[in-house]
């Protein structure tokens, strides 16, 4: 079956909304991020670049256990909403996990003396990148609708492994990269001002994740062959 | 600011630039 693109595509009502929000909330982790939270002891105004590192890696985990749920979804009742949820979401977790890559590997040249070590988080996270690509190549391999979306699932289903793999990673080997400060075990090692900072920060970027979700999913379920 | 602003302004940017160009391409498959 041929699928074409459509001459436009109406973007569902509440995408203004979620622009305004994101927009706000934006400007207001910017503020907070390079003017209001107060630079690290150790490392000076570096620690600023935790603002995008973090929340970008925190996102990718978000993105990918929302493709394994969407992924359970197409499987369990074969909703090509869930389909088209999946993708989406894979497409955007890829795109976060590359900017925590290379987000990661800029803060690492200052801190560490390198802008690349084969340690445990980054090999792992690595990985994490090459699986996702691999699944949204996997899509590409076919163009009948039902076989592709099962194919992905499956992938989709199973790969979600990566992201407990990666977030305990340092504790499991003799890592280079710091442990986790938010995600663990009793109270956040973080200053107050640091941790007020990188929530608003996260919530500001799961804001821009849900503008591009809408987006993404309704420019997937317009191409696609299935209503 | 102190040292190492340079990485700090180069992150920003990288995320200014692969945020917005994310943005833009949904945009220009939206069409």
């Amino acid at each position: 079956m041929i699928t074409t693109y459509p001459q436009a595509i109406s973007g569902p009502r509440v995408l203004p909304y979620l622009a305004v929000a994101s927009i706000l909330a934006g400007a207001g982790a910017l503020f907070m991020a390079l003017a209001w939270s107060p630079a690290d002891a150790n490392q000076g105004d570096l620690v600023r670049i935790m603002y995008v590192h973090v929340p970008a890696a925190w996102l990718a985990y978000l993105s990918f256990v929302v493709v394994f749920l969407a992924s359970v979804a197409w499987l369990w009742g074969r909703w090509p909403l869930a389909d088209a949820i999946a993708v989406a979401s894979a497409e955007i977790g890829v795109m976060f996990t590359g900017l925590a890559l290379v987000l990661g590997s800029i803060w690492a040249k200052p801190t560490w003396g390198v802008w690349w070590t084969w340690e445990p988080r980054l090999i792992t996270t690595a990985v994490m990148f090459a699986m996702y690509a691999g699944y949204l190549i996997l899509r590409s391999l076919s163009s009948d609708f039902d076989r592709r979306a099962t194919r992905a699932a499956v992938v989709g289903a199973i790969a979600v492994l990566n992201v407990p793999i990666v977030h305990l990673s340092v504790t499991w080997m003799n890592a280079l990269h710091q442990l986790p400060s938010v995600l663990r075990p009793g109270p956040p090692a973080l200053d107050g001002r640091m941790l007020s900072t990188l929530v608003v920060c996260v919530i500001a970027l799961t804001i821009f994740y849900a503008y591009c979700m809408v987006m993404r999913v309704s420019i997937e379920r317009a191409r696609s062959p299935r209503p | 600011m102190s040292g190492g602003v340079e990485f700090v302004v180069a992150a920003y940017a990288v995320t200014a630039i692969v945020l917005v160009g994310y943005l833009v391409s949904l945009r220009a498959r939206s069409r």
